[in-house]
């Protein structure tokens, strides 16, 4: 098959195609549409869970002002989770701006998926590091209202209560994390299996490019596994504390 | 309302120039209501990325980059049975013979055998345009462009000449 005849074919095809000829008043119907990609995906995810987020930030704010002539120890707790909260949503929303750039589809085939991994592969796992730490505040938080509204303080709790709820809140991270990272996974299998159909190279060049900015995010993910950490043994702590 | 009034403009520009999203999404899906979701989701990213357009690139270049990525990064469960859907009588435009049929059906079905940047360079070259374009467009040089064709059409040679030996 010579070149002018796959042309010609092609040229043809035109008449097969069971196009249906849309109106402008379609398009622009399309245009306000809802987006399935999964760059809209990762933004709706932040932005949901920077939401949620600052939720959790307004129910402790509350809870200090509820514990705050009660129980001074919680008061103080509730404080410290309020303003441990404000450095993830800042992270976050750093994210979201560094990921608004990178989802331009304006780019060439090969900026565009190389930009597309880079992300996926190096900040977006810190990125649902973040987002699943989001469970300890909710779940610290909620639980303090609940005590509050039911029995007017933090009751003692014993050994089993403060199990259950540790093993509560460890099983929402996890599949929290679980549930995040399974959704890019494949993602991630398609843009690799496109650059190196792209080009050999190019997948080499893009691996150096996620080390390095793996590297230069060493930091952020102690830091954020260090707080996570942190409120998680503070939480134990001063259910502990309360129960004694 | 001046934002409205954009739209309804980009609109009917969209409206002009739809083949070549109608082209892109007929090679990457295979069923009418997955050509659907493409088109639709293509609008939208062009939508969303019109603010990058610069003047002095062709409006259709920036079109074919911008859905290219879009059909290119539209990750789908994948479906290995290719059908070529039959138009009905109302669209149906009067043809040379039933060999043109089976020959773009036949072409239909070896690209659709490609990767999704095969796909994409196959799908320029084919609609004219010159190795810079498809290069820029692709990201990458104009030499891959040229290595890469010559493969991609001893692979589609290759699919073809296979489907005729199994049908006969």
């Amino acid at each position: 098959m010579n070149d002018n005849k796959l042309k010609d074919i092609w040229s043809k095809a035109e008449n097969f195609r069971d196009t249906p000829g849309y109106e402008s008043d379609t398009i622009e119907r399309f245009l306000t549409s809802r987006s399935n990609s999964i760059a809209e995906k990762i933004t709706r995810m932040l932005q949901f869970d920077i939401a949620i987020k600052l939720l959790a930030a307004i129910v402790f704010t509350i809870n200090a002002i509820l514990y705050f002539n009660i129980q001074s120890i919680v008061f103080t707790t509730c404080l410290s989770g309020a303003a441990l909260i404000i450095p993830f949503v800042l992270f976050e929303l750093r994210i979201l701006r560094q990921f608004s750039g990178i989802s331009d589809y304006g780019q060439s085939t090969k900026a565009k998926l190389s930009a597309m991994l880079t992300f996926l592969r190096s900040r977006f796992f810190i990125a649902i590091l973040s987002i699943s730490s989001t469970n300890l505040f909710f779940f610290y938080s909620g639980l303090l209202f609940y005590f509050f509204i039911v029995y007017g303080h933090l009751r003692q709790l014993d050994n089993m209560d403060i199990f259950v709820f540790s093993i509560l809140c460890i099983i929402g991270i996890v599949m929290n994390f679980v549930i995040n990272y399974t959704q890019v996974r494949y993602h991630i299998k398609h843009l690799e299996a496109c650059l190196s159909d792209l080009n050999d190279s190019v997948l080499s060049v893009v691996s150096i490019n996620i080390e390095t900015q793996q590297k230069q995010d060493r930091t952020i993910k102690l830091l954020l596994g260090v707080a996570l950490i942190l409120g998680f043994v503070l939480l134990i702590a001063i259910l502990k504390k309360i129960g004694m | 309302m001046k934002h409205q009034q954009n739209r309804k403009e980009f609109s009917k520009l969209i409206e002009k120039n739809q083949r070549i999203i109608h082209k892109i999404t007929s090679i990457y899906c295979n069923s009418g209501d997955d050509r659907e979701d493409l088109f639709q989701e293509i609008c939208l990213q062009l939508w969303n990325s019109y603010g990058s357009f610069r003047e002095d690139s062709k409006f259709s270049t920036w079109m074919y980059r911008v859905a290219l990525n879009t059909a290119i990064s539209n990750v789908r469960k994948k479906k290995n049975n290719f059908s070529f859907e039959p138009l009905n009588e109302y669209t149906r435009l009067p043809l040379e013979s039933d060999d043109d049929k089976e020959n773009v059906k036949l072409l239909y079905k070896a690209v659709s055998m490609l990767n999704s940047i095969d796909k994409a360079i196959i799908l320029l070259w084919l609609e004219e345009k010159n190795y810079d374009e498809i290069a820029s467009i692709i990201g990458t040089t104009k030499s891959n462009i040229s290595v890469k064709l010559v493969r991609i059409k001893r692979k589609l040679e290759e699919i073809v000449n296979n489907t005729i030996k199994q049908e006969s």
